[in-house]
């Protein structure tokens, strides 16, 4: 450049000189002119890595693709992922390679953090090589932040043998533009990811909702129905009591009578249950110890039902802390859940029901300690179809004789009212798993 | 623009000053991607002055380092090889122009402070805007009124009529060059800039700053500029050589999306800045 303008102002003693000089210069810019090339080929290599990653992959898929050029780029001891955590805002080490740097690397940054030299980097949102401070003094590392125009997403540690005045304008160009493409396709996934839990979690509370929606129609419903038909069954069984009673009925009588009772019982029962189920239960809470519950209702449903050849398994965690609830809804539960699981297997089978502490750190749950009951039988399970509507009021897979269609909606607005979950796994032919979980406050 | 007195300021360059060969060097070597950090700093420790400036700048509040930059090939490392050129661009500019004239020394400080002010006020925004080159904004800042320091020096007589038909009719310096001269101080910016080789973005930025929606796809940088430019005479840093203040370019400003509520605290930022770092960057 300098020497072009020279030639023309020189004085005849120097020309030769300016011609060798230029002739240089000449020489430089040829130089620098295939070292831009070689350099936009590079770039472009680059700009196309997008291509190569999908927006359903995950970081670590993303990462690897990554990484990979990273040591086509600049020849690597070892290389660290920093990613700044959701939640309270560090530095979390995500992936090394090899994986044996990994506690020098997250030391590294430690100290690098404390010096100020990592904040800095960070605000500067440009890859820089600096002295190490942990690792020893011939190795050099290079930060390179992961950042979007509104996110800081982490960090890249790349640990290199060379030396910092060997580094190059195109190493660092490079460098910065991969880290860019790196933090774009990272952040795109990243709010990939989010909208995908977000509205997963939408639909949830949207199916729950509509669970809750029918509830409270059917329970507005039965309100005033189950009132008007228990007055006349009142009657009727008075009378009924009243025959047996009378005289010395014979015999085919008697058997008549006991059956017309115990229908107009059975009958009772039922809109007994619908009574319940339109009313908040709760009202009444108490202190209770799970596990004795379970024995006791376990014990009087085998004493009904002792011709069953079903072998229950008991598997309860000793001293499970107590929880608020009613004795009353809750016994009805466990009722339930044992009758469905006997109707689900006629010929028999193996009933297990276990309790236990849970420590639930699921936000939506709300944290602290719940326990967990579970009903696990070998029948013939829901199939897929129909298990989204088990929970509904007047569903029923039961023979007419048996299901009123109520129990598991019962259930479900009772567990609900405790502030716990029900749950149901099925495989058809392979058996039903209920899951109750109840807070403990 | 008449092609007459654009002429004459062509026929007068040869005369302008040449940037310093360590700079012109460093340029060189900073457009060949394959020049590694020893190369560059080796031609900038030929140069003790320049190393001793140069360490200096780097280790000023202007970048915060947590800690003390003692080499060249630290620096340039830490900060970037584009950052360095413009650095050096920056200490070597002050020096081409400092005390060549004593009776226009007291207008040629004021102007430099008004430029260090701009700088100033150009990295300020930047960081609000996330701009990635900061210092590249900074050596727009310091050159945008170039033209003028040139007009001074190198065509007194017309600057000196500039400056009276300023001071009678209280108009703006542009619009005076204009009228005297037939042509403007980014005019000539740019003309040096083109001279000196610099990147296009910085002579499309010295040669727009007053229309900065003719800066094409430098429309944003150029608008850094022109804001930094108005922001820097609203709290009276240095001066342009006028008493008015240029009106704020409707598409310059909408280019920016900024917030008006950030206008406060950017310029609280200018005036702490500028107290922090004159002393650094004109060695007073």
């Amino acid at each position: 450049m300098g020497g072009n303008r020279k030639i023309v102002m020189a004085d005849t003693d120097d020309n030769i000189d300016n011609i060798e000089n230029s002739e240089k210069s000449i020489a430089m810019l040829e130089r620098g002119y295939q070292a831009i090339l070689e350099f936009i080929d590079q770039m472009d290599e680059i700009s196309r890595l997008q291509d190569k990653i999908d927006i359903t992959a995950n970081i670590n898929q993303i990462w690897n693709v990554f990484l990979n050029e990273l040591q086509n780029l600049i020849k690597m001891d070892g290389c660290a992922l920093f990613l700044v955590d959701d939640q309270d805002h560090e530095f979390v080490l995500q992936s090394a390679s090899p994986l044996s740097i990994s506690s020098v690397c997250q030391n590294e940054i430690e100290h690098q953090i404390e010096c100020g030299m990592f904040s800095w980097i960070i605000n500067r949102r440009k890859p820089a090589l600096l002295p190490a401070l942990v690792l020893k003094s011939e190795k050099t590392i290079i930060m390179l932040p992961l950042v979007t125009a509104k996110h800081t997403l982490g960090v890249v540690l790349i640990i290199t043998a060379i030396e910092e005045s060997a580094i190059t304008q195109e190493n660092m160009k490079l460098l910065a533009m991969l880290a860019k493409q790196c933090s774009l396709v990272m952040e795109n996934s990243l709010l990939y990811d989010r909208l995908r839990k977000d509205h997963e979690s939408l639909r949830k509370a949207q199916r729950q909702i509509l669970q809750a929606e029918k509830l409270a129609s059917i329970g507005r419903l039965t309100a005033g129905a189950s009132h008007e038909i228990l007055n006349p069954l009142n009657i009727l069984s008075g009378y009924i009591q009243m025959l047996t009673l009378q005289g010395n009925p014979d015999e085919r009588t008697a058997r008549y009578l006991t059956i017309m009772s115990e229908q107009t019982e059975r009958i009772s029962r039922i809109v007994n249950g619908l009574y319940q189920f339109s009313h908040a239960a709760g009202s009444n809470m108490d202190t209770v110890q799970i596990n004795a519950l379970l024995r006791k209702v376990l014990q009087l449903f085998e004493h009904e039902h002792k011709y069953d050849n079903i072998h229950n398994v008991m598997n309860l965690e000793e001293n499970l802390p107590a929880i608020q609830g009613n004795v009353d809804t809750l016994s009805q539960v466990f009722f339930i859940m044992l009758s469905n699981a006997r109707d689900a297997m006629p010929k028999g089978g193996e009933l297990r029901i276990s309790s236990k502490s849970v420590l639930s750190e699921n936000l939506a749950e709300g944290t602290g300690i719940w326990i967990e009951i579970q009903f696990r039988d070998t029948g013939h399970g829901i199939p897929e179809a129909e298990i989204d509507r088990i929970f509904d009021p007047f569903f029923t897979t039961k023979a007419s004789k048996n299901g009123t269609g109520l129990g598991l909606s019962l259930s479900y607005g009772i567990i609900l009212n405790h502030g716990g979950t029900i749950h149901v796994e099925s495989q058809v032919n392979k058996g039903t798993i209920f899951t109750i979980r109840l807070p403990c406050y | 623009m008449a092609p007459k007195n654009l002429k004459r300021i062509i026929n007068q360059i040869d005369d302008l000053p040449t940037l310093p060969r360590t700079v012109l060097k460093i340029t060189e070597l900073v457009n060949n991607p394959k020049s590694s950090a020893r190369e560059i700093s080796s031609v900038i420790t030929d140069d003790q002055v320049l190393t001793a400036r140069l360490l200096k700048l780097v280790n000023s509040s202007f970048y915060g380092f947590p800690q003390k930059i003692s080499t060249i090939t630290g620096a340039i490392v830490l900060l970037g090889f584009d950052a360095i050129r413009n650095l050096l661009l920056t200490t070597s500019v002050f020096d081409m122009f400092s005390s060549r004239s004593r009776e226009n020394r007291m207008i040629q400080e004021s102007f430099w402070d008004h430029s260090l002010g701009c700088a100033i006020g150009a990295k300020v925004i930047g960081t609000y805007l996330r701009y990635e080159k900061v210092e590249e904004l900074f050596v727009s800042g310091l050159l945008h009124d170039i033209g003028k320091i040139v007009e001074m020096l190198f065509l007194p007589d017309d600057f000196a009529e500039v400056r009276n038909v300023v001071k009678i009719r209280n108009i703006l310096i542009i619009t005076a060059e204009e009228e005297v001269m037939g042509f403007t101080h980014p005019d000539v910016g740019r003309l040096l800039a083109e001279k000196w080789n610099l990147p296009l973005k910085l002579v499309n930025i010295l040669e727009h700053h007053h229309q900065p929606e003719q800066a094409g796809r430098f429309i944003q940088e150029t608008s850094i500029i022109h804001l930094a430019d108005i922001l820097c005479r609203a709290i009276d840093l240095g001066s342009g050589g006028d008493r008015k203040i240029p009106s704020l370019n409707s598409e310059a400003w909408a280019s920016l999306k900024l917030k008006p509520n950030v206008i406060e605290p950017i310029l609280h930022e200018m005036e702490r800045e500028f107290q922090d770092i004159s002393w650094v960057v004109t060695g007073k």
